[in-house]
């Protein structure tokens, strides 16, 4: 063999190895894709998705305003009046039929909440032994496991709850002189319907993993699912002290 | 909630993971990549209704990513690790041109790599090469959505993807040797080509 043959077999045998070689790097990050990908951290997923929530309601609170700035003009409003005073009447009749709905899950952790922190309900159970609480709570009805979350908020006690009949726990936390109820709800009882979710909550939750919302008095309440137990936290802690309160990644 | 926003939901926030893990290497920093998603989903969601149906949602949020990236983080990002890229070069076609078979170098270098020794040997690339390799063999885009992304023509990310495999291969062949596999042409001063790297998979 010539030395332009030499030359141009081994320029040959180094393009087919270089070939080979790429195609084993690509190969290589293709297989160990899953591994080489970081995953999100929940908290930064949670904020993300808190932050779009927070976009689109001041995107349509831009929209009421302008559609209350709308109203204010002196030719509209005459005429808008009667229909103001129909739809606050209708308003308030929705209103009383929403507090009129014992058997949906938010609702009744709201009042039950309500009843814990202004001091009117008494605690069925008091203690902060899990196994203690689990077997009280078992001996009066409840039937599903109950889920105790990593919060950092001192665990004081329980009360049985009912949900449209159905025995359901509440754990009662306590941080500072803040109070964190957690209601328990079978999922399995949602889906057959023997309670209700509101279900703009059940869709936050089932898309978004958590819904949030702040309640009437500035509180936080917090839904999410864990394995099976619909979760509902009504604090009157603010919504980022709660988060940061609750190990979202154990959740 | 919102179809708008429902529909945002199941098209965008399926690639949380691909862009976050993008964004951190491109920043080089978790927090600064946190902020960058989550800028970058803000401004996606504000402009849903431009995006065009159909097409690939990824692409078009990498897309805001990166001009997001430039935008805020480009002045300010960190250095790159000092690495020897010419000695890493010649490194690998001391491997490619030995006499070892091909099977047993994919074996020793490839198949034996760690998942922190290939992440490492990837942040440590200079980041136009960095860029593509991703781009291409771990989140699968095809070369016009990478010439796309990075603003040239689909020759320079060719060139720029076979650089990439080759500084990464020479890198975990580096990484072999110092694991006691017997690759050929390495010698001590090829130390240096290796770069300690900061930022591991998974810490």
């Amino acid at each position: 063999m010539d030395n332009n043959h030499f030359s141009a077999d081994l320029r040959a045998r180094s393009h087919d190895r270089d070939e080979q070689l790429m195609q084993g790097v690509s190969a290589l990050l293709m297989k160990r894709r899953d591994a080489l990908r970081l995953q999100v951290p929940v908290d930064v997923e949670r904020s993300i998705r808190m932050a779009i929530a927070a976009e689109q309601s001041a995107h349509e609170h831009s929209w009421v305003q302008a559609a209350l700035d709308w109203i204010k003009r002196p030719a509209v409003s005459f005429s808008m009046a009667g229909a103001a005073a129909a739809l606050i009447i209708s308003i308030a009749f929705l209103g009383q039929q929403s507090q009129a709905l014992p058997s949906e899950v938010t609702h009744a952790a709201l009042a039950a909440f309500t009843g814990v922190h202004t001091g009117s309900t008494k605690l069925d159970i008091t203690s902060s032994n899990p196994n203690e609480i689990s077997a009280y709570l078992a001996s009066h009805g409840v039937q599903h496991s109950v889920f105790y979350p990593d919060v950092e908020a001192k665990l004081v006690g329980a009360n049985v709850f009912s949900v449209n009949g159905l025995p359901c726990a509440e754990l009662v936390y306590k941080t500072a002189g803040h109070t964190i109820a957690l209601l328990q709800v079978d999922d399995s009882s949602i889906d057959a319907k023997r309670v209700e979710l509101d279900p703009v909550v059940a869709e936050d939750v089932a898309y978004s993993k958590w819904h949030w919302a702040s309640t009437p008095e500035n509180g936080t309440l917090f839904v999410w699912k864990s394995n099976s137990i619909m979760c509902t936290v009504v604090s009157d802690l603010q919504i980022d002290e709660v988060s940061s309160l609750f190990r979202l990644e154990a959740l | 909630m919102d179809d708008l926003r429902k529909e945002f939901e199941s098209e965008a926030l399926p690639h949380m993971s691909a862009l976050y893990s993008f964004a951190v290497r491109l920043t080089r920093d978790r927090d600064d990549a946190a902020d960058l998603v989550q800028e970058t989903y803000l401004k996606a969601f504000r402009f849903f209704d431009k995006f065009e149906r159909g097409t690939n949602c990824k692409a078009w949020l990498f897309r805001i990513l990166k001009n997001s990236y430039i935008n805020r983080f480009r002045k300010t990002s960190k250095a790159p690790d000092t690495v020897e890229y010419d000695a890493i070069e010649e490194f690998y076609e001391t491997i490619r041109d030995s006499s070892v078979e091909t099977s047993v170098l994919e074996e020793q270098v490839f198949d034996n790599a760690l998942d922190d020794e290939v992440a490492q040997a990837i942040e440590s690339l200079p980041e136009e090469f960095r860029t593509v390799i991703i781009l291409c063999d771990i989140e699968s885009f095809t070369y016009e959505e990478i010439a796309e992304f990075i603003d040239c023509p689909i020759g320079t990310v060719r060139s720029r993807l076979h650089r990439a495999r080759k500084l990464l291969a020479g890198s975990l062949a580096e990484y072999a040797r110092k694991r006691g596999f017997d690759i050929p042409g390495s010698d001590t001063s090829q130390e240096s080509a290796i770069p300690d790297g900061s930022l591991n998979n998974g810490q």
